[in-house]
Formats: structure tokens, C-alpha cells, sequence
């Protein structure tokens, strides 16, 4: 197993810790009422369910869900690294959203942060907002940092409808598209300009008012146009809109210096050949991003449900498993087939449970940025094609009100909205409900204040 | 078929909608009639509970309305009945299963109505919808409309891709601010380069007439003679640009050993990035295939290398390598495609030899300051000194109607020159100023995306517009100077003009850019990708370097297959079945063709008979970008390349697998062991799945003489889930659909060309007409594939003649 260390450079990290490393936060252009640590949420998501053997058969220990309940309960094999970490995790079963349980099996990537029926019927293939953008861009909480969320991938940009590349979908229910590659990730968040910030401001004032002077041009354009096309222009506009905000945001930020952090170590040149490197590469960018607040709210999809386009379904057997995804979501059921699939979700929860060493080792106020961040975790199938009964895992964000350190069961009379509400409250949202939930479940995991 | 967008409202061509609708009704007549067929069925099994009397689950089915075009609610109500078919769910147990030939009645009229009205849901009214430039669009523009060949694009989000595997596709391709950041950097980045108001950099120049002796990663080492591990290397420590054109010369000398025996392959590579590990990238490949002495030259752009960071630790300088690639791999020989050591070529008897007398570095090259391409946008002109508003006039005036591929209005020059006086005050010189403005005019609308302006009313294109559709079909880049003038003169309009233009373009170099863009997509070439290849049973996969080799041979052969075609205009049947293969040295020697030397693709004909089954080649589906991109890795997959067959080159895909249905069991050690077609018969026990697997399960089957890596094999070898191999007879025998039994390869090839030989027709027609488009077909399409399809089969199925009757269609002449 790749145990790579947290590699940014210890004499940089130390010389920048006091200035703009560990209190970013308080130095935010937010102002003095931002004196609380900041609360970050990031959800990691993997295609094709888990390995659901009988708990009592041969391979049983391979079954992802723990034995026992509540906190009566014992990791499984699959999970077994997150038992350091015991107080610090729920584990939930039996939650999916309802509305796409109607949908394809292989269909349901696309939702598991919107909780739409993204069927033709049902809107046209057409997504709703998924809760990281609902939390950073309705609710605003994403404003206060200098980018106001990362979407990560393995493949990169938007795929197709029902196979997207993205976990994140914005206030239309548009596809945000997703970087998948580290070294661009990295220059994107900590990567420095040579020219002053003088020069910058102008260079950003400028964009600005260029960017007004074309939304007139296009305007212009727009009533030339039919109804399909004005709908393409429109997507247009929006662009320019948003990186006039963007240009706004960025002028704020100008005279906060991006956060010094070194290269050294992290894997940045890892790519789909070495998915190993590639993995832990991302889940170092989203702990340094949260680290340095950067942004507080990220998605990362480790695959999409799409074997025939994601390039991602042939890391399991890069990395020497017995199949690619999909081949081994097949009969992840019964047998061997359940073993060979259960050491790949063996593998996923190492991932997470790196990111969780890695956040618990980065200290914040009276604990570790872990306890501000709230990692969602899991897929939208429980066995291949089954958009019911999701593995879930909730981890991290003690200061959030979460009890940990359980295993609950639900009836699928409970939206897993339900539990995005609770999710939602945590982090600051005032607002009780999610797409189609009916409640929460603050009795369950959390006790908010 | 579906796609990213907005949609919502109902599409406001209604005139189109009757037509479409007749369509549709003749589309469906192969659908079982519904209220002679299919109705009695549901009479008889669920109208008790789904009836007047009753009305379980609020459903009641003899009054639901069958269009399930113009009513959604009942669309999705059929759409419920067709999953609780598919599972068994309905009716009841007690009710009593629905008998084999009651479900396929209901199933027959079920799935073709619901896809028929889903697709009509997302019509765009048949018409194309604008649409961005896609990234290699954009590099080929920017390339040609700037003359600066930096690499635009490569830190882009990746584009989306439509369902029928599109990128080009207007609905598919979004924008959104992450998209329009990138645009905005990369025209700044452009510009920068180009409007120039530095004076004219000093140019260095170096001569080596020794490789250095340092060590290289990989036990690579220095030296004039180049051998194996021996490459000539030159590290220029301080003096080198980091901008502009570059150019290498080289005296090289070469030693073939014996006539039309092997030829050794210069490769140079320049830059290196210690701190990354970011490889050397290529300047130049090539066969050297006469003896003696050559002088060489390459020119590159030096900010597409990658360049180390001056000061840093283990700092290198610009290196630049020269390696003959026949000393790194080429002392495969034929046989050797499943493994064996190769020996190393230390004293290279007997091979060709290189030898590097000198090399010349020159750096940055330009034949005067400010380069051509400055002048080419930064003209001369009277007013340059004493007007510079309006030669900022001037300049935008020339520039735009190029950018945007049309003649521009006197009040939109205006607009651009009322833009440049706005900014003038913020920047410092007359250039800077108007560089911003030109970036401007790069991240507008007009630029961007391919504009056809027209409200809701279907109008033919104009010339300008008929220019670029006809340019981002043949060369994915921007009109050139001729069919610029042409479309200026508006003589492009006419059919013969027309047609000749088509011709020029086809045999120009940048139709290279259609002939890798529509057979990646067509063909979705890059499923070999997401493929793992078993190294331990292919050998020739186990060492990193022969595999990326021995892959990017693989990955090219469609792309010379299809251009060879395309070029010399011969018939689409040699898609299916071809007396000739597209060779180099590397995939010749993986398929075990004697007598190709060199890293040129060539033409190599296929012996009509041959005692060695290897050489039974032809056509696309003995490709093995195809076969091992529809494989496990160790073995074939006979479903992937069956359902590749149907999409690709029939246009017919297999519906895909209803919610919640079982997969095909391999994880049970007893079925693990059974032959394919009894695991498949096993797994076609449950009828929900039987049903498609009929008409899949015989494509796939009959290429079983054909392994994971597109080999032909007598043996089968498979892995177990327990991680063992086992091995099993070859069974190549296959039922069609049709029920007629096909056993391999040639067999299915004669009967696809055959029984299928028109669909196959057919279907190339759809898919080079959806790219030619940017858009999918719908049905009101119908009439021009039907008709382009026919003078297709008159034109005896020849590429280029299809391409022609394309693009002097009328649908691609509309918008």
C-alpha cells in the first residue's frame, strides 16, 4: 500500500504555519465575526455498490456493511481501516433516494448528490443542484474563500447525461465540470503569478469591465437567434456573469497572498496510468485545499458508473485486482467473486481513511481541520444495477454535532435527503429541507446547537 | 438521442411536427399493431386489476392512452408497465406468469414506442443547434488564424460527448465560466506571443560535435554511435530561448546491414523536467531508409517542450536526445508477439546503425522582428504613426472577418474600435490596448462558437456559414484563404464548385484532423484504453515502453485504415472485409507479418491463402484496437464486441439491460468453468434476459477465434475467480439473429457484408452525416439518410463519393 507521507515541505510549512497556513480563516476578507474555525464538506464517491456476500456464508467477512447496530457493531473486512478512526465515523445502510430508485441501475451516478429522477421522462435527462453546490452557491457559504468549491474526477470535465464526470451540478442543474488532473489542480489553487499584485488588480479590473462590454455584443447576438440557440447563448452569458464574479471575488483576494505550499512530494505528474498515485495525489489537493481554506466544499468522483467511457474502471486492475470495476461488481454477490470485489472496497476505504489520518493530523483551533470538515462517503448502488440501500459513510465534523461512532439502519421510507438536510444545518444552511426530503435525521447523527 | 441541455418547453416547430409524427407511424408499423395484438393481451392478463373495476396502485390500463408522444404521464405509466414486465413483478403469482409469446407481444410494442417517443422528447426540430468549438477545433483555429502552434488546450476540461459518442455535438458541448476562464487564458497567452512591443531577442546558436557523457535516467548514456541505452545527448546549460520557433540540424550517418532488411528510426526529444519526472517530448520520428550521410532539420515551438526551471536543484538545462529506436525495440522478431526475451543490440551486428556527427541548436528563429505573424494582424499602414485609433480601426476591421469566419458589419468594427478606445486610457502603449481588444474578439460569441444565426424558420446557409460547416467537417479547423475567397465571391454556392472544394480538402494534410476525429468517435477507438492488458499472459505488454509502443501502433491502425480508404476513394466494404492491412514494423511484427521495417504505416497486402491463420486479416473487426478494447484484458468479450458490432457499424444498439436485472454470473467456480455460450445459455434462463440476448449473443461468439490483445488463437484462455488460468477449446460457432449459424471471423464478415451489407450502408451514413452536422439525427432525418443512403450504394459505397453527396445535401446546406 502506497503510505505516502503528507508531503508538503516541512521548512515551508513551518516558516509560512503562523502566517498562512494554519488561521487563514482569520485573516478571511470576511472580517472579524469569522473567528470560528470554517466548516468544510467533502463527498467521494465510487460506481457499482460494494460487496453484499451473505454475512453468515464463507465470505461473509467481505460484506461492506458492518455486523451488528448502532454502536454495537463490527467492521468487516472492507472497512476494517476505519476502525482507528471509530468515534470519528457512522456508517449508514438502507438510505437511497427515492426518486431513483426509478431509474437505471447504471443511471444513478449523476444524482447521488441531487436526489433527481434523472430520467427522460421524469425532466428530460435534465439534473437538479446537488447539495455542495446548494450549501457553496444558494446558501452563499462557499463565498468567503478564494475559490467557492473544487470538483475533482478521475476523467475530467462533464461526460454525458446519467454518466457525468462530475458529482456537482449547479443551480440549473447544469453539469460543473471536473479537473482530474493534479498538477492542475495544484497550480489552480496554490500556484503564484509572477506579476505584482498591482499588476494583477489592473489585469482583474480589466477582465471586468471587458467582460461587460462583450455581455453587451452577445446580448445583441441573442436576437438573432431561435429558441435552441438563445438557450445555448444563455449558457454563454451565465459564463461571463460568473467570471465577472469570479474576476470580483479574485480582486478581494488580491492582497491575501495564495498559500506557500510546496510541489515537493505530492505526485502531481501521477495521471490514469498510476491510479495509485493519482488517488492519494487528489486526497492530498483536498486536504491541503480545506488546510489552507481554500475552498470548503469538494467533490471527488473516484470512477463514473460508465465502464465503457470512464477510464477509471480499469484502475482496479492497474493496481493488480482481479478485474476492472465493473467486471467485479459483477457477482459481487456470492463466492470468490464477492472476495475479489470486497479487496477493492478494501482499497477505497483506505483512501478515506487516509484522508481522514491526513485531516486529523492538521490542527485547527482546539482540534484538527477534521473536525470541521464532514466527509460524505459512498456510491449509489448497493449492488451493481440496485439504486437502493446505499453504503454510506459519514465521517469527520465533530465540532459539527455529529455522534459517531454508530451504525444505523434505515427504512426505505427515509430519503437520504433527509440526511443531506441534517448535512446542510451542520454546516450553517437555515434551511429544513433538501429535494425530496421529509425531515432529518438530526436525532440520529447530530445534535445541532 | 439524449443529451445535455436545456430543455423543458415543448419545441416550437410545430410545422415539422405532423411530418415527424408520419414518421414516426411508419417507423412503428414494425411495432405489433396495438389494438389487434396488443390490447387482447392486456385485456385478458390485467385489465381485472388495472380496469374499469378495479384500479390496483391507481393504475388503470384500458384507458390509458397509447401516444406516448403527446401524453408524458402515460409515457411514464407504459414505461412502469415495461420494468414490472421485465422483473416478473406483473402479474402476480397467483395470476399466474405472463406465457413467452404474451410477453413478447407486449414487449415488442412496449420498447420500441417508449424510445421512439423518448427520443421525439428531445428533438431540436431536426435542426443543428450552435455549438462551440470542441478542443481540437479550437487548437486548429487558433493555429491557423494566429500562426503560433502553441498546445492551446491542453489543461481544458475535457468536452462532453454526446449518447451517440459525439464530441462535436452542439447540444453535448456546454459552456460554463470554468470553460470560458480557460478561453480567456489561452487567447491572452496567444497574443501575448504575438503582439510583440519588445525589441527583437538575442538568438543563440550552439554546435556539438560530441554527445555528452552524462548519465540519464533509464541507464541511458551518452555517446555519438547510438546503440542500445546509447543516445546522443546535448545539454544546453544557461543559453537557450524559452520562447518562439527553435530549429535542430544534424548530420546523422546511417549503416543498413542488408537491402529491404531493417532501417534504423531517428527520434529526437528535447526538454526535461527532473522535478517532475515530466517526460521528454518529441520534436521528430523518422525512418531512415538510404545509407550513407544525411543532413536533417526540425523545427519546433520551444513552449511546448518541457523546459526545466532555471535555478532549481538538478537543474539540467535544455537537453536535447537522439535515439534510434530500432536499438530500444527493434530487435523483435516475428513469432515473438507472445514473449520471449529479446536480446539487446549492444554491438549492433548485423542492425542498422546511426551515427550523430554533429548538431546544430538555433534558437528563437524568425526570418524578421516582429515575426510574420505580428505583421500578419499588425499590418503596415499610413495611420499606424499618426492615427492610432484608427488603425486600431484598421486592424479590427482585417481581423475579425477572419476570426469569425464572415464578412463583419461597419457598426461591429465599430463596436471593437469604440472597445479599443474605452481601454486605451488603462494601458501604456498602443499595443497593449489593442491586444486586450483582440482577446476580446476571441472570447466572444462569434468566434467561439460556429454562429448561423436564423430564428425558428428552416433557411439554406449562406455562403460564409456553408464554408465553415464544410471546413470544421474536413479539417476541424477554420476556412482557409481559398474558401474564404470563395465564399466571398459566393461561387462556393454552386455544386460543382462545391464538389471540387470537397475533392481539395479531402487530399489536403488537414483532412488528417476529420480522418482521427471521426474515427475515434466513430469507432470509440479510445475503449483499448480503458482497457488493462494481463501482462502475465501477454507478455509483450510487460515492459512499460514496448507496451506504449506497441499501443500507439494499435491505436493508428484504424486511423490509416480509414484515410487510406478515404484518400484513394475505395469501397466501405473494406471496412468489414479488406485484401489489405495498414502496417508499421511494430504492429507487423504483433501480428506476425514478415517484411516490414520502418515506422511508416504502409499498405500491406493480405495473402489470399495462407497456412498461417495470424494472416487472416482485413477490415475493422481484426483490428486489435477493437478486439482489446471489447475484452477483459486476458480474454475476449464476446458481449462488448457483439454490441459494439450493432452500434458501430450497424446503428443498431441493443436497448441497454433493464433496472435490477441479474448479471451474467461468473463469480460461481462451476459456471466460471463453462464454455462462453454456456455461461451465456445459463444466464438466458431468465427470459427478461433471453429476450436481447438473441439478438446479441451470435455477433459476439462467431469472434472468438480472436483473443484480448486482436490475436488469433486455437486455444482459449480464461481467469478464474480463484485467480488461476484455465484454458478451453476454441467454439466459434455462432447463431445469428436470423437464426442462420456462422462459425468465425471470415464467416461473420461475408455475412455481415451479405444479410447485412445495406444496414451496414446505412449506418455509415448516419454516423459520418451526425458528424458532418455536429448533431444527432432525429426523425425528420429520416428522408436524407434514406436518400444519401441510396446514392451511397449507386456510388458503390466509395468514401469520397459519400462525403460529396454529404455535403451537397440539403440538410447539411440548412440551417
Amino acid at each position: 500500500m502506497n503510505q505516502k507521507e503528507f508531503e508538503m515541505n516541512r521548512r515551508t510549512m513551518l516558516k509560512a504555519a503562523g502566517i498562512s497556513l494554519a488561521l487563514p480563516w482569520m485573516e478571511s476578507l470576511m472580517g472579524a465575526q469569522d473567528k470560528l474555525p470554517p466548516k468544510r464538506f467533502c463527498s467521494i464517491y465510487f460506481p457499482y455498490g460494494v460487496s453484499l456476500p451473505n454475512q453468515n456464508s464463507e465470505f461473509g467477512h467481505w460484506n461492506w456493511f458492518p455486523k451488528g447496530e448502532g454502536r454495537d457493531f463490527t467492521f468487516n473486512k472492507s472497512l476494517e481501516p476505519l476502525e482507528p478512526y471509530r468515534n470519528q465515523v457512522t456508517v449508514m445502510g438502507g438510505l437511497s433516494h427515492p426518486k431513483v430508485r426509478r431509474i437505471g441501475g447504471h443511471d444513478s451516478g449523476d444524482t447521488f448528490l441531487t436526489g433527481e429522477e434523472m430520467s427522460l421522462r421524469a425532466t428530460g435527462l435534465k439534473n437538479s443542484i446537488s447539495l455542495d453546490q446548494y450549501m457553496a452557491q444558494t446558501h452563499r457559504l462557499g463565498a468567503s474563500t478564494r475559490f467557492s468549491s473544487l470538483t475533482l474526477s478521475s476523467d475530467g470535465g462533464v461526460g454525458m447525461p446519467t454518466r457525468a464526470n462530475t458529482l456537482s451540478f449547479s443551480n440549473n442543474g447544469q453539469p460543473i465540470p471536473s479537473f482530474n488532473r493534479p498538477a492542475v489542480v495544484f497550480e489552480r489553487l496554490f500556484g503564484l503569478k509572477g506579476d505584482s499584485i498591482e499588476a494583477q488588480r489592473k489585469g482583474l479590473t480589466r477582465t471586468g469591465s471587458h467582460l461587460d462590454l462583450l455581455l453587451d455584443e452577445a446580448k445583441s447576438l441573442h436576437r438573432k437567434l431561435g429558441k435552441n440557440d438563445q438557450d445555448k447563448l444563455d449558457q454563454y452569458l451565465t459564463s461571463v456573469r460568473e467570471i465577472e464574479q469570479d474576476v470580483e471575488r479574485s480582486a478581494r483576494w488580491l492582497d491575501m497572498p495564495k498559500p506557500k505550499v510546496n510541489a515537493e512530494g505530492l505526485t502531481l505528474d501521477a495521471d490514469n496510468e498510476t491510479p495509485g498515485k493519482l488517488i492519494y495525489a487528489m486526497l492530498d489537493l483536498i486536504a491541503l485545499s480545506f488546510q489552507t481554506d481554500s475552498t470548503r466544499f469538494v467533490t471527488y468522483q473516484l470512477a463514473s458508473m460508465h465502464g465503457a467511457i470512464s477510464i477509471a474502471n480499469k484502475f482496479p486492475s492497474l493496481l493488480g485486482f482481479a478485474k476492472d470495476a465493473h467486471g467485479l461488481a459483477h457477482g459481487a454477490g456470492k463466492g470468490r467473486g464477492a472476495e475479489n470485489r470486497g479487496k477493492w472496497d478494501l482499497y477505497q476505504t483506505e483512501c478515506l481513511a487516509y484522508l481522514i489520518k491526513r485531516l486529523s493530523e492538521m490542527n485547527e483551533g482546539n482540534g484538527s481541520v477534521l473536525d470541521n470538515t464532514c466527509i460524505f462517503y459512498g456510491s449509489s448502488n448497493s449492488k451493481t444495477h440496485n439504486n437502493t440501500n446505499y453504503p454510506l459513510i459519514l465521517a469527520g465534523g465533530k465540532n459539527m454535532g455529529y455522534q459517531h461512532g454508530q451504525y444505523l439502519r434505515f427504512g426505505n421510507d427515509v430519503p437520504l435527503a433527509n440526511l443531506f438536510v441534517t448535512i446542510q444545518k451542520g454546516m450553517g444552511v437555515k434551511s429544513n429541507s433538501f429535494a425530496d426530503s421529509t425531515g432529518n435525521l438530526d436525532a440520529f447523527v447530530a445534535q445541532h446547537g | 438521442m439524449f443529451r445535455w441541455g436545456i430543455q423543458s418547453k415543448p419545441p416550437a416547430f410545430m410545422r415539422g411536427f405532423l411530418f415527424s409524427l408520419m414518421i414516426l407511424t411508419a417507423w412503428l408499423s414494425a411495432a405489433p399493431d396495438f389494438a389487434k395484438v396488443v390490447r387482447p393481451v392486456l385485456e385478458r392478463r390485467c385489465f381485472s386489476c388495472h380496469g374499469p373495476k378495479e384500479q390496483k396502485g391507481k393504475l388503470r390500463l384500458d384507458t390509458l392512452s397509447t401516444d406516448l408522444v403527446q401524453d408524458a404521464r402515460a409515457a411514464e405509466m407504459w414505461q412502469e408497465v415495461r420494468t414490472v414486465i421485465n422483473l416478473g413483478e406483473m402479474p402476480p403469482k397467483e395470476e399466474g406468469a405472463l406465457k413467452e409469446a404474451e410477453r413478447r407481444v407486449l414487449l415488442d410494442w412496449l420498447n420500441p414506442t417508449i424510445a421512439q417517443a423518448a427520443k421525439q422528447a428531445q428533438s431540436k426540430g431536426g435542426r443543428v443547434v450552435v455549438r462551440r468549438l470542441n478542443q481540437r477545433e479550437y487548437q486548429n483555429t487558433m493555429r491557423d488564424l494566429l500562426g503560433v502552434d502553441l498546445e492551446y488546450t491542453r489543461d481544458f476540461p475535457p468536452d462532453g460527448i454526446s449518447a451517440d459518442g459525439m464530441r462535436n455535438n452542439g447540444s453535448a458541448l456546454q459552456m460554463n465560466a470554468i470553460q470560458l476562464e480557460y478561453y480567456l487564458a489561452a487567447a491572452r497567452k496567444a497574443l501575448d506571443k504575438m503582439i510583440i512591443t519588445e525589441p527583437a531577442p538575442p538568438v543563440f546558436k550552439h554546435r556539438f560535435e560530441k554527445s555528452t557523457d552524462n548519465k540519464f535516467p533509464q541507464g541511458i548514456s551518452g555517446g555519438n554511435e547510438l546503440g542500445r541505452k546509447k543516445e546522443f545527448i546535448v545539454r544546453i546549460r544557461k543559453d537557450y530561448p524559452e520562447q518562439g520557433r527553435f530549429r535542430i540540424r544534424m548530420g546523422v550517418q546511417v549503416e543498413l546491414p542488408e537491402a529491404k532488411g531493417p532501417v534504423p528510426q531517428l527520434h529526437v526529444r528535447v526538454g526535461y523536467r527532473p522535478d517532475t519526472l515530466v517526460d521528454m517530448a518529441t520534436l521528430a520520428q523518422r525512418d531512415l531508409t538510404k545509407a550513407g550521410k544525411h543532413e536533417l532539420e526540425f523545427t519546433g515551438r520551444i513552449e511546448n517542450f518541457p523546459l526545466p526551471v532555471r535555478g532549481q536543484g538538478k537543474y539540467p538545462g535544455l537537453v536535447v536526445m537522439v535515439a534510434n529506436e530500432y536499438d530500444r525495440f527493434g530487435q523483435l522478431k516475428s513469432g515473438s508477439a507472445k514473449g520471449g526475451k529479446q536480446k539487446g543490440n549492444q554491438e549492433g551486428e548485423g542492425y542498422p546503425k546511426l551515427r550523430v556527427d554533429w548538431l546544430e541548436f538555433e534558437g528563437p528563429v524568425f526570418e524578421q522582428w516582429p515575426p510574420a505573424e505580428h505583421r500578419r494582424i499588425l499590418f503596415e499602414s499610413d495611420k499606424r504613426e499618426s492615427d492610432e485609433a484608427g488603425y486600431a480601426r484598421e486592424v479590427m476591421a482585417s481581423f475579425l472577418p477572419r476570426a469569425w469566419r464572415r464578412p463583419v458589419t461597419d457598426a461591429e468594427v465599430d463596436r471593437f474600435a469604440g472597445f479599443y478606445r474605452k481601454l486605451r486610457p488603462n494601458f501604456p502603449t498602443f499595443e497593449d490596448a489593442l491586444r486586450e481588444v483582440l482577446v476580446m474578439a476571441l472570447v466572444s460569441p462569434d468566434f467561439l462558437y460556429l454562429m448561423e444565426p436564423a430564428n425558428d424558420k428552416v433557411r439554406p446557409l449562406n455562403a460564409h456559414e456553408l464554408a465553415a460547416r464544410l471546413s470544421y467537417f474536413l479539417w476541424s479547423s477554420m476556412p482557409d484563404a481559398t474558401l474564404r475567397q470563395l465564399a466571398d465571391s459566393g461561387e462556393l454556392l454552386q455544386p460543382k464548385v462545391l464538389a471540387a472544394q470537397v475533392d481539395r480538402m479531402v487530399g489536403h494534410p488537414k483532412s488528417q484532423q476529420f480522418v482521427e476525429a471521426f474515427v475515434a468517435q466513430w469507432l470509440d477507438v479510445d475503449a483499448m484504453d480503458r482497457v488493462e492488458i494481463d501482462a502475465a499472459v501477454y507478455k509483450t505488454f510487460g515492459n512499460a515502453a514496448q507496451q506504449e509502443r506497441l499501443r500507439a501502433a494499435i491505436r493508428q491502425e484504424p486511423v490509416e485504415f480509414f484515410s487510406e480508404i478515404l484518400r484513394r476513394d475505395l469501397s466501405a466494404r473494406n471496412f468489414v472485409q479488406s485484401e489489405f492491412v495498414m502496417l508499421n514494423d511494430v504492429l507487423a511484427n504483433h501480428y506476425q507479418f514478415p517484411d516490414v521495417q520502418g515506422g511508416a504505416f504502409r499498405r500491406v497486402p493480405v495473402p489470399a491463402q495462407s497456412e498461417n491463420p495470424q494472416l487472416r486479416r482485413g477490415g475493422l473487426l481484426t483490428q486489435a484496437a477493437f478486439l482489446m478494447g471489447a475484452s477483459t484484458g486476458i480474454d475476449s468479450h464476446p458481449i462488448k464486441r457483439a454490441v459494439y458490432v450493432r452500434e458501430r457499424l450497424l446503428d443498431d444498439p441493443p436497448a441497454p439491460p433493464p433496472p435490477n436485472v441479474p448479471d451474467l454470473e461468473t463469480a460461481d467456480p462451476k459456471i466460471a468453468l463453462l464454455p462462453i455460450r454456456e455461461q451465456l445459455k445459463h444466464h438466458s434462463k431468465d427470459p427478461a434476459c433471453a429476450d436481447c440476448h438473441r439478438g446479441i449473443d451470435g455477433w459476439g461468439l462467431a469472434m472468438e477465434e480472436y483473443d484480448a490483445v486482436g490475436l488469433w488463437r486455437d486455444k482459449i484462455t480464461r481467469r478464474l475467480p480463484s485467480r488461476k488460468t484455465t484454458t478451453l477449446e476454441l467454439d466459434a460457432l455462432a447463431q445469428m439473429p436470423d437464426g442462420r449459424e456462422v462459425e468465425g471471423m471470415a464467416a461473420l464478415k461475408a455475412y455481415l457484408l451479405e444479410a447485412r451489407g445495406d444496414q451496414f450502408a446505412r449506418a455509415l451514413v448516419v454516423k459520418l452525416l451526425t458528424y458532418g452536422l455536429g448533431r444527432s439525427l432525429e426523425f425528420s432525418d429520416e428522408p436524407h439518410v434514406d436518400a444519401l443512403t441510396k446514392q451511397f450504394k449507386k456510388d458503390n459505397l466509395r468514401m469520397r463519393a459519400l462525403v460529396r453527396t454529404i455535403v451537397a445535401s440539403e440538410v447539411f446546406r440548412t440551417k
